[in-house]
């Protein structure tokens, strides 16, 4: 099962010009490749969120900057790139009564990709395997 | 702030200008608040440091304090949710002990300003008394 769960790093930020691109950077000077990301937004402060192919270090590096940083597990599922894809995903969980607490997605040239934090990933897991959806391994991104 | 060379009238040292209160006091919609009782507040709460800046400002012809605290290092857990629990309990819990409403930001660990020596905390940007 674990083979399938993805360590996303959730760094704290304030939400002020200029933060991002210190994480940006930092990233940079790690030769860290960013494979997905999302930014949530609170009240002043945020929270950003990426797939990275080498957590561990961008872990170290940026929390040697100051930035407070945490693992926060998640899985990524293949969607069939056309209308109904995300229904189909989105659905499995659903009738699972597995609560989706965020979500990110971007849409590449082989497959959409969908990015989940769910309430139960265990559950999420073996429910999506049963119903034959595209779950990815961690090791084709990290 | 005292007129060092005497006033001209021939009495001795005169205050020129009051610039503050000694101990920081201040009054917020007519509230007495010390920093120390933020200090206080935020020491009982974990989940952030002691270190603190106050702004105070005048808008709407009410007096409104921002506070700014530090999240805790090991307390923050990667999720947004968490983060506005702990925002909500500091304003609670500040509440409860100044019997006013606040608003409080959280910043990043280690970014406040550290003081030697007496502590500049609070910055009050109302015009005037």
């Amino acid at each position: 099962m674990d083979t399938y769960v993805i360590r996303q790093v959730s760094v704290f930020s304030e939400n002020r010009p200029g933060r991002l691109a210190a994480i940006a950077r930092a990233l940079q000077d790690e030769k860290i490749n960013i494979l997905a990301f999302s930014i949530a937004e609170a009240d002043g402060f945020g929270v950003v969120r990426a797939l990275v192919d080498r957590p561990d270090r961008a872990f170290e590096r940026l929390g040697s900057l100051g930035f407070n940083v945490a693992f926060t597990d998640v899985i990524a599922v293949k969607m069939r790139d056309e209308p109904g894809g995300l229904y189909e995903i989105a659905r499995i969980l659903g009738d699972a009564q597995i609560n989706i607490e965020y979500s990110y997605a971007y849409s590449g040239k082989e497959a959409a990709i969908i990015i989940l934090r769910v309430d139960d990933v265990q559950s999420a897991i073996q429910v999506l395997l049963e119903r034959g959806a595209g779950i990815m391994e961690s090791s084709a991104f990290q | 702030m005292l007129m060092e060379d005497g006033c001209i009238c021939g009495r001795a040292k005169k205050i020129a200008r009051i610039t503050g209160r000694s101990d920081d006091m201040l009054v917020i919609r007519g509230i007495n608040v010390f920093p120390s009782q933020i200090e206080h507040v935020l020491l009982q709460i974990p989940e952030v440091g002691s270190q603190f800046m106050v702004y105070v400002d005048r808008i709407n012809h009410l007096d409104e304090m921002t506070i700014d605290v530090e999240i805790n290092r090991e307390y923050f857990s990667g999720e947004l949710a968490d983060l506005s629990r702990i925002q909500k309990k500091v304003v609670k819990e500040l509440r409860d002990t100044l019997e006013l409403r606040t608003t409080v930001r959280l910043v990043e660990p280690g970014t406040l300003p550290r003081f030697e020596g007496k502590a500049k905390r609070v910055i009050d940007r109302r015009n005037g008394l």
